[in-house]
């Protein structure tokens, strides 16, 4: 499973918080500090499983928080249609 | 440690503002214009343009600025042979992309690369039924290219908002162009304040709403959340202290004209450099002019502060240096419609 961001959407990183405009709908929508650190990632198509070894590199973080987190942030950002799932 | 989605709008603005970032920009491509609008605010002027690089400049300057929501206007935009390549860039480098135009040179291929390159919007200048809009656009069959513009821009699902300045010649249309937006289920926006042209000339202002016109538009209730800008507010002045006399124009808020000169807004002629020589940083953050411009507030329009009406102004900056000179003078424009608003409560 390869993640990236949609198509539709128009974002900004400031004071190292991510806003995210949905295009299709004009909501905007924005990530913490770490949320932006992911964001950012799936500029270019990322699995999930490489996203947790990037957080596991940058924060101080037990493996299966990060994984189980990654799971429900990339299923919020889903649900906002601001990234795409592409099946291996 | 947890990712968080956090409530955007407020942090955003706080975070535009506390760095005075270009946070919504609209970049003048072109001013040439295949119609000849009565009320356009342009002079014509042979000035050269920026080429599609030195654009490509300005667009990397503002992404790394903190631009996020940029608008690409004229002149007619579609006049620019690259103006696709130009929003193609523009969406790369991630902006929130909206386009303003008359419409009238949009082909099928235009519309369907549009929807591929994802705008936001297109914002479509039609002024009522063919004979008001081609009486505005002094072109003939003007109406009929712009309605088959947003006919193709709706077939290929492309946002489209409809704009259009409320002047005496299609006062009467307004409920006509509610029904024709809503009908096609596209939004729209009316304006009933006309700058000045950009030299200062006021003769195009006797094409403004009369007093009792204005006054009309102002209570239609229904209305009243599609009228663009400063005054859209403007029923609730029982609910506000004296409000700000100046506005976003050079805090988060950026013009650019087609030769690179960056202004607060593109309606306040008070040029801060140029980004064909000078970086955005040096003009936005560090040039005095800008700094001086952030540091003017309502208590420096020493003749407003005694008005009456100052509740209900919405005072433009950019029109009262139009027509007084002054960024702090007293704007007739302002007045007019601060007494109409006044009397309305």
């Amino acid at each position: 499973m390869l993640i990236s961001h949609s198509k539709n959407i128009a974002w900004r990183v400031i004071d190292g918080k991510a806003y995210i405009v949905n295009t299709g709908t004009s909501c905007l929508h924005s990530l913490d500090e770490v949320g932006a650190f992911i964001w950012q990632k799936l500029h270019k198509k990322c699995s999930a499983a490489k996203l947790v070894d990037l957080l596991l590199k940058e924060y101080d973080v037990e493996k299966t928080v990060a994984a189980d987190d990654v799971t429900g942030f990339i299923s919020e950002l889903k649900e906002k249609g601001l990234i795409e799932i592409q099946n291996d | 440690m947890k990712y968080k989605m956090i409530s955007p709008s407020n942090s955003l603005t706080e975070a535009a503002y506390k760095n005075n970032l270009p946070l919504y920009t609209v970049f003048e491509l072109t001013h040439r214009c295949n119609l000849k609008c009565l009320h356009c605010y342009l002079i014509k002027q042979n000035k050269s343009e920026l080429n599609t690089k030195e654009v490509k400049t300005i667009l990397d300057k503002l992404a790394r600025a903190g631009c996020l929501y940029l608008c690409f206007t004229g002149g007619e935009i579609f006049l620019r042979k690259d103006l696709l390549e130009l929003c193609a860039y523009a969406r790369k480098l991630n902006f929130d992309l909206r386009l303003f135009s008359n419409g009238t040179l949009i082909t099928k291929e235009h519309a369907k690369m549009l929807s591929e390159i994802g705008l936001s919007a297109v914002e479509i200048s039609l002024y009522g039924r063919k004979k008001s809009h081609e009486q505005i656009t002094a072109k003939n069959n003007s109406f009929k290219k712009t309605l088959v513009a947003l006919k193709l821009l709706k077939k290929y699902k492309v946002p489209v908002r409809i704009k259009a300045p409320l002047l005496n010649i299609n006062f009467n249309d307004y409920k006509w162009l509610i029904k024709f937006a809503k009908k096609n289920k596209f939004e729209y926006r009316l304006d009933p304040v006309l700058a000045p042209q950009n030299n200062g000339d006021c003769t195009i202002q006797r094409f403004q709403l009369s007093a009792e016109k204005l006054k009309t538009i102002y209570t239609d209730k229904k209305l009243n959340k599609y009228l663009i800008n400063q005054y859209e507010v403007s029923t609730d002045v029982s609910l506000q202290d004296v409000p700000d006399l100046f506005c976003n124009a050079g805090k988060v808020f950026a013009g650019i004209s087609p030769q690179g000169i960056v202004y607060p807004c593109l309606q306040l002629l008070y040029p801060l450099g140029n980004l064909k020589n000078q970086s955005f940083r040096n003009i936005w953050h560090k040039s005095k002019k800008a700094k001086r411009l952030r540091k003017y507030s309502t208590k420096d329009c020493k003749e407003c502060l005694k008005c009456s009406n100052i509740k209900a102004c919405r005072r433009c900056p950019g029109i009262a240096l139009l027509e007084t000179g002054k960024i702090t003078g007293k704007s007739k424009t302002a007045c007019k419609i601060a007494e109409i608003q006044s009397k309305i409560q």
